[in-house]
């Protein structure tokens, strides 16, 4: 480990099976697509170092879930301690968008954040490539269900096109950076210890 | 390797049969007997104390019948007489209790029993859980974890592939007749060697301290740094529970964050279902969880190391975290903010934990034993340093000390607070192994919580270096060594008053001038120098090529020098890791044998409890066991006669 730290900021993706969450992630990591689907069992994890506007490095540890309803009892262990939670759906797809909001409201219970209000969600439209004709959720549907939640960010992409991708990940890092740095406080140097030799009370009496 | 031990013993065997496939029972058992009885004359002739004869008793009264031959697959035991409630009852209470009167009639049945319980599943578990609650509570030493007596890697792995292939006593007879003809042929000879080669180990342990290279930006060397980083030995990781990494001694964010991920994720899966994560294997490797509050903390090792020696090893790096944040404070972090960064309050102290780290890897009898080691010095040299303590004294003063290069020289301390192990293992870290002070050079003032003593604020230490080598000098702190940290000799004065600075600096001047002037310095100096004795110079001509004694009422330890036998790191790590066998399998539950005797091709091993000491030793293979007895009860005999020297007894107090 480098003498310098860059900040670790944990982010967790969630959505529907089959909507697209390890594609992007693939596609975002390691710039790789891959047509067939491979479902992911329990959770699978990647690391992307990114540099920010202002040449910040931090690193983004992405917590990358099974969207299957059976894997749901990873719950706590999963969610605790999140910067920023992604939720995505499948814009072909109007079951996955409707999940959305049990999405949220489950990751809300289980990671029971500081501030809910203004923890930050970034929503994904997956699959923009697919033809139009098939699209079932307008990006219009969308924008209002994310401004009705507090003004989510709301973005479009396609893993299998890399469309967007880059863009969506940079926003998802700079609010994960900008929740991890709320509430940093300058806590107070620890007390020291009274004690009072001629009638000791503290420390161990062994 | 071959086992030969009291009956009692061979149960631990039994239980962890499914591993050790290589004892043989049958032979073990007789001759084990007669080592057995070998072992308890010797105790009762030295005039051992009366809690180890009391204990020892029943065995002078007659040998117990041997024990009958067991079939082979203990599923086919039927009838659990015994069940988890019996066992509460005969179970010896802690090991700590110096007064456990461990009866060897008491055992044996115990034994028996915890072989059947172990013969189901349902069985085991059973036993495990009854245990493993009553336990809660007990010191870092006695912890244990479901899983540490369980049939698992432990003992087997590495620790046969070190110690050689498994032999019977006739072929032993043999080796030492071929070991004979060597010596005329060669010259060398055979019990010069004291493990046997493993090119693998020696080769992995050459390259484990070497740093692992830096990511290159385009990741185009990552399978080359994942290649390094899974061939080291020993790895350690510290994790928040969110998943977020805070401590590892090997590969950078880059590299970890997805195992440290993985990890948590396992564990929070457990935790899911009310259950703790304690340890798992994979392949060849042992890991061990450990959760306290925020933090988890894991082991991963490739090495000979138990469960609880690898428990104890991450809670000295969990009171190394502490002692830096204190534990309120920590959980302060943590309270609202389960994705705190804790790497940014703990930065800087990475060379601290690393430092403890490698201790561990190299191998640490303090922390083996979780005890100290002292300098050998005359009771009434030690006696005047005690009181020069005393006397120059200053008001604020909680615990003053003189260490030399890691050894306790003296103490001064009130009467109701003594010092912690693990806090002065932590201090000594700081001072001598990770060099971080001296770099400072002169004088220090150092902020730290001591979490043995209180782990919820800050003491403060001042700290000096001698210099031993101008005592007719005004003696000064020096910045740099002129030779090696381990001849350095530091005054230690702690204080809870965080403006006592100068008044500890007076006191250091006056306690300096004093012990100057009564000569103590100089005979600091020339212990330091002589350094540790050799096993020969303890007992002419002991064939013992090291030992390790712990005195359990002083929670000190004291063993000769590593040189000439041992003078690489290898050699050193092998011999550690025959001590972590011998410690591990001494300190079985729920059997606890008293003692524990282990060959192999190339050396004869003897653990030896009490309830007043541990012994560790190890001879050649061409040592006899009665010889290998004898010396161990010379050993005994030694520290008997040197103990106000090797250990502090007391300190002084005010």
């Amino acid at each position: 480990m480098s003498s310098k730290k860059k900040v670790l900021l944990k982010v967790i993706i969630l959505g529907d099976s089959g909507v697209g969450k390890t594609s992007l992630m693939n596609q975002y990591v390691n710039k790789k697509f891959s047509a067939s689907y491979k479902a992911t069992i329990g959770a699978d994890f990647l690391t992307k170092e990114v540099v920010m506007d202002d040449d910040r490095v931090v690193t983004l540890q992405l917590w990358d879930t099974a969207g299957q309803e059976r894997f749901q009892s990873l719950g706590v262990a999963f969610y605790r301690g999140a910067d920023c939670c992604v939720l995505v759906y499948d814009v072909n797809n109007s079951k996955s968008f409707e999940t959305l909001e049990s999405w949220r409201d489950e990751f809300l219970v289980q990671a029971s954040p500081m501030d809910p209000e203004s923890f930050p969600f970034v929503v994904i439209g997956n699959k923009v490539d697919v033809e139009e004709s098939r699209r079932m959720i307008s990006s219009k549907r969308a924008m209002t269900f994310c401004q009705s939640k507090g003004g989510l960010s709301y973005f479009e992409t396609s893993a299998k096109e890399a469309v967007n991708v880059e863009e969506a990940f940079s926003a998802i890092a700079k609010q994960a950076l900008a929740q991890e740095e709320a509430g940093d406080f300058n806590s107070d140097f620890p007390e020291t210890i009274p004690i009072d030799l001629k009638n000791d009370r503290d420390g161990c009496a062994c | 390797m071959n086992r030969l031990s009291k009956p009692e013993d061979l149960a631990s065997l039994g239980s962890a049969s499914t591993l050790q496939t290589e004892a043989t029972p049958q032979s073990g058992d007789s001759i084990g007997k007669k080592d057995f009885a070998t072992e308890n004359s010797i105790g009762n002739e030295n005039g051992a104390s009366t809690a180890t004869s009391v204990e020892e008793q029943p065995s002078r009264e007659g040998t117990p019948p041997p024990l009958p031959p067991r079939p082979k697959n203990l599923q086919l035991l039927d009838g659990r007489p015994q069940t988890s409630g019996s066992l509460k009852v005969s179970r010896p209470s802690l090991q700590s209790k110096a007064t456990t009167q461990l009866s060897f009639a008491d055992t044996q049945s115990y034994s028996d029993e915890s072989r059947d319980t172990i013969s189901t599943d349902a069985g085991k578990l059973k036993s495990f859980t009854h245990l493993g609650k009553d336990r809660i509570g007990s010191d870092a030493d006695d912890s244990i974890s479901i899983k540490s007596f369980a049939p698992t890697i432990d003992i087997g792995g590495d620790a046969e592939s070190l110690l050689g292939e498994v032999l019977g006593d006739q072929e032993k007879d043999v080796i030492k007749v071929l070991g004979k003809q060597f010596d005329g042929m060669s010259g060398l000879s055979i019990s010069d060697v004291l493990f046997s080669e493993d090119a693998q180990f020696s080769q992995a342990f050459e390259h484990e301290f070497d740093e692992i290279e830096d990511m290159a930006a385009d990741g185009s060397n990552e399978e080359a740094i994942v290649t390094q980083w899974r061939s080291k030995l020993k790895h350690f990781l510290i994790l928040s529970s969110a998943g977020k990494p805070i401590y590892s001694r090997h590969g950078d964010d880059q590299l970890i964050t997805n195992y440290t991920g993985v990890v948590q994720t396992l564990i929070s899966f457990y935790q899911g279902m009310s259950d703790v994560l304690k340890s798992f294997t994979a392949g060849d490797v042992r890991f061990v969880v450990m959760s306290k509050g925020p933090l988890n903390l894991v082991a991963i090792t490739k090495l000979v190391e138990s469960d609880a020696q690898l428990r104890s090893q991450l809670d000295a790096l969990y009171m190394q975290i502490l002692s830096t944040l204190t534990l309120p404070s920590m959980e302060r972090m943590f309270a609202n903010r389960a994705n705190y960064d804790l790497r940014r309050p703990l930065q800087g102290t990475k060379t601290l934990l690393s430092a403890l780290a490698d201790g561990f890897t190299r191998g640490s009898p303090s922390t083996l034993l979780t005890a100290l080691e002292c300098l050998k010095l005359r009771k009434s040299h030690r006696q005047v340093v005690n009181n020069t303590l005393l006397k120059t004294r200053s008001e604020n003063l909680l615990y003053g000390l003189i260490v030399a290069g890691g050894k306790l020289v003296s103490v001064v301390r009130p009467k109701k607070h003594s010092l912690h192990p693990g806090d002065l293992h932590l201090i000594f870290n700081m001072l001598f192994e990770a060099g971080s002070v001296k770099a400072g050079g002169g004088e220090n003032w150092i902020p730290l919580c001591l979490p043995g003593f209180n782990n919820t604020g800050f003491l403060y230490m001042y700290v000096s270096f001698l210099n031993l080598d101008s005592p007719t000098e005004q003696v000064e702190e020096r910045p740099a060594s002129s030779h090696g940290a381990k001849d350095e000799v530091a005054i230690l004065l702690i204080s809870a008053n965080k403006e006592g600075f100068f008044e500890l600096r007076e006191m250091r001047d006056d306690l300096v001038e004093q012990l100057q002037k009564n000569g103590s310095i100089e005979l600091i100096r020339t212990a330091v120098k002589k350094g540790r004795m050799s096993c020969t110079d303890i007992v002419p001509g002991s064939p013992l090529r090291h030992f390790l004694y712990k005195s359990r009422g002083n929670v000190q330890f004291t063993m000769p020098s590593f040189e000439p036998h041992f003078t690489s790191d290898l050699d050193r790590r092998r011999l550690l890791n025959l001590y972590h066998n011998l410690h591990s399998n001494i300190h079985t539950r729920p059997t606890h044998p008293k003692v524990h005797h282990a060959t192999s091709t190339t050396n004869i091993s003897l653990a030896w409890m009490t309830p007043l000491f541990e012994l560790y030793c190890v001879a050649p293979i061409t040592t006899s066991r009665t010889a290998l007895a004898q010396a161990a009860n010379k050993i005994i005999q030694w520290v008997r006669r040197e103990e106000e020297r090797v250990f502090i007894i007391g300190g002084a107090v005010f």
